[in-house]
C-alpha cells in the first residue's frame, strides 16, 4: 500500500480503524510528571465540588419533575384507605403488615408503567385506550372508570365529614367548605401551583407515623407481623379485608390520574427516570403510612378475637378518650386523606372525559378556556356531596365495598395497560421487558384469584368457615 | 341537547374507528370474557352488600 490508506469495499479507511485500536504507548520515565501534593489536593476538592454541583443540578431537576408519582401514591391512602387500614389493625392486629408491605412494590410496578406510557405517547390513559383498542373498549373503560371514581369520591366525602364531625363540624358545612376549597385550588389556573398545594397536603398524610410512635407499640409483636402468615385462616372476612387492602393500594383511578398528570406536566422520555424515582418514593411513603396506621389501631384497639370498628372516624373517637393527641391526629389525617383523594379522583375523571370528548382539559387552562372540564369537576363534587348528606345511608359499608369493587374491576384496566406497554410501534425502546410482563400478569392473576375466592365465600359461606 | 351528545358520540366513534392495535378474534373474545366475568363478580358483591344492609 506504500503509505496509502487501505480502502475497504464500504469506503472506510483501515488506517482509521488501526489508529483507534492501537494500544497507547507507555509514557517514558522522562515523561512522567511528578505532581505537587498541593496540586493533588486542589484537584481532589475540585472534583468533589464538581460532583456536588452535579448532585445539586440533579436534585433541582428531580424537584422540578417530582409530583405526579408522590401525589398519586400518597393520595392512594385516601379516606377509604385509612378506614381500611384502621379496620385491619383493629380486626387482625399486626398480622397483615407483611401483606401491606408487599403491596408497595406491586403499586410501583403498575404506576411506573403509566409514567412511561404518558411520557412516550403524550396522551392520557383514556385517550390511549380509545386510540389503541377502538371505541367499544374505550367507552367500556370510560364508563367503568366513571362509576368507580364517583363511588370512590363519595367515600372521600364520607371520610371528610366523619373526621370533621369529631370536632363538631356539621356534614353540610364540611361538604360546602371542602367543595369551595377544591374548586379554589384547581381554579388558580396553573398546574405548578396546584401540584405544590397538593404536595403540602401529602405531607400532612404522614401524621400517622409520629402518631403510631407516640403510642409506643410492642415492637416484638410488630416484627412478628412482618412474617407472612394467615393466623385467622382463609374465610370470607379475611378475603374481604385482603381485597380491600389491595383496593386501597392500587386502583383504576390511579392509572388514569398519573398518566394524565404526567402529560399535563409535560414530561418527556428523558424525564422517565425521574418519574420512576418519584413513583418509587411515593410507594415507600404510601406503605409507611399504611403500616403505621395499622400499628396505631393494632396497638390501641385490637383485642384477641378482633375488634370491629365502624370507620376510621370511630377509631379516632375511641382513641381520643385515652390518647387525645393521637385520636386528634387520626381525625386530622382522615380529613386530609379524604381531601387528597377527592382532589385526585375528581381530576382523574375530568381529565379522562376531557381527553375523549375533546374538551380543553388542562389545569393550566382558565375557566373560560376549559368550561366543560371544570363543569364536570364541579358536578362530580356536587353529586358525591349530596349522596353523603342523604340521611340513613350506610356510609361505612359503602366505603369498604367500594374498595372491593374497585379492585375487582382492576384486572381489566391492567390488561389494557400491559397490552399498550407491549406495543413496540407505540413505546419503542420503552416497551415492557419480559420481567415486567411476568410481574404485571402475576398481579392480575392474584387479584382475579382473590376476587373469585371472595365471590365463592359469599355464595357458599359454609365452605370457607 | 341529546341530539348534540349523540352527534358527539358518533364523532368520537368515527375518530377512533381504526384502532391502532389489531386484535385477533380470540384475543377480543378473551377480553370480553374477562370483562363479563369481572362484572359478574361485582354483581355478587352488590348482592352481598344488599344482604348486609338488609
Amino acid at each position: 500500500m506504500n503509505g496509502m490508506p487501505a480502502i475497504n469495499n464500504r469506503g472506510h479507511t483501515y488506517a482509521r480503524i488501526q489508529k483507534s485500536t492501537k494500544k497507547p504507548n507507555r509514557p517514558r520515565p522522562s515523561e512522567i510528571c511528578i505532581r505537587h501534593p498541593g496540586e493533588m489536593i486542589l484537584e481532589f476538592w475540585a472534583s468533589l465540588f464538581y460532583k456536588y454541583r452535579r448532585l445539586i443540578k440533579w436534585l433541582s431537576l428531580y424537584l422540578a419533575l417530582a409530583g405526579p408519582g408522590i401525589i398519586v401514591m400518597i393520595a392512594d391512602n385516601d379516606a377509604g384507605g385509612i378506614t381500611t387500614y384502621a379496620a385491619t389493625g383493629a380486626k387482625f392486629g399486626f398480622s397483615f403488615i407483611w401483606f401491606v408491605i408487599l403491596l408497595g412494590p406491586i403499586a410501583y410496578v403498575v404506576q411506573e408503567m403509566t409514567v412511561r406510557l404518558g411520557a412516550v405517547t403524550k396522551r392520557g390513559h383514556a385517550e390511549a385506550i380509545f386510540d389503541a383498542f377502538g371505541p367499544f373498549w374505550g367507552w367500556f373503560s370510560l364508563i367503568d372508570l366513571g362509576i368507580v371514581n364517583f363511588l370512590t369520591l363519595v367515600t372521600e366525602f364520607i371520610g371528610m365529614t366523619a373526621a370533621l364531625n369529631i370536632f363538631g363540624v356539621p356534614p353540610l358545612v364540611t361538604v360546602i367548605g371542602v367543595s369551595a376549597l377544591m374548586i379554589a385550588i384547581v381554579m388558580y389556573g396553573r398546574y405548578w401551583t396546584w401540584e405544590k398545594i397538593v404536595l403540602l397536603f401529602c405531607t400532612l398524610n404522614l401524621i400517622y407515623i409520629p402518631a403510631a410512635l407516640i403510642v409506643r407499640p410492642d415492637y416484638n409483636q410488630v416484627m412478628g407481623g412482618l412474617m407472612p402468615a394467615f393466623p385467622y385462616g382463609f374465610n370470607g372476612e379475611v378475603f374481604f379485608f385482603l381485597m380491600a387492602n389491595i383496593g386501597t393500594t392500587i386502583a383504576p383511578w390511579m392509572i388514569f390520574f398519573q398518566q394524565s398528570s404526567v402529560v399535563d406536566k409535560g414530561m418527556t422520555e428523558k424525564d422517565i427516570p425521574f418519574g420512576k424515582l418519584d413513583t418509587a418514593i411515593g410507594a415507600i411513603f404510601t406503605i409507611l403510612v399504611a403500616v403505621f396506621c395499622i400499628i396505631l389501631t393494632g396497638s390501641l384497639l385490637f383485642k384477641p378475637g378482633g375488634t370491629d370498628i365502624e370507620s376510621a372516624a370511630d377509631a379516632a373517637r375511641a382513641i381520643i378518650g385515652s390518647q387525645p393527641l393521637v385520636g386528634t391526629a387520626l381525625a386530622i389525617g382522615l380529613f386530609d386523606a379524604g381531601l387528597l383523594g377527592a382532589i385526585c379522583i375528581s381530576l382523574a375523571s375530568s381529565w379522562a372525559m376531557g381527553e375523549v370528548l375533546g374538551w380543553a382539559h388542562s389545569i393550566n387552562n382558565k375557566l373560560s378556556e376549559a368550561p366543560m372540564f371544570y363543569a364536570f369537576y364541579f358536578l362530580s363534587l356536587l353529586g358525591a356531596g349530596i349522596i353523603v348528606l342523604l340521611p340513613g345511608a350506610p356510609l361505612v359499608l359503602i366505603t369498604l365495598f367500594v374498595q372491593v369493587i374497585a379492585v375487582t374491576l382492576l384486572p381489566a384496566a391492567l390488561v389494557f395497560l400491559i397490552v399498550l406497554l407491549n406495543n413496540e410501534e407505540l413505546m419503542g425502546k420503552y416497551k415492557n421487558t419480559l420481567f415486567q410482563n411476568v410481574l404485571g400478569f402475576s398481579i392480575i392473576l392474584m387479584i382475579i384469584i382473590l376476587s373469585t375466592l371472595y365471590a365463592l365465600s359469599v355464595l357458599f359461606p359454609e365452605v370457607f368457615k | 341537547m341529546v341530539q348534540e351528545w349523540i352527534g358527539k358520540v358518533k364523532e368520537i366513534n368515527h375518530k377512533y374507528s381504526q384502532p391502532r392495535l389489531h386484535m385477533t378474534p380470540l384475543v377480543k373474545a378473551s377480553l370480553l370474557a374477562l370483562r363479563i366475568y369481572l362484572i359478574i363478580l361485582v354483581m355478587i358483591l352488590v348482592y352481598k352488600f344488599y344482604l348486609v344492609v338488609r
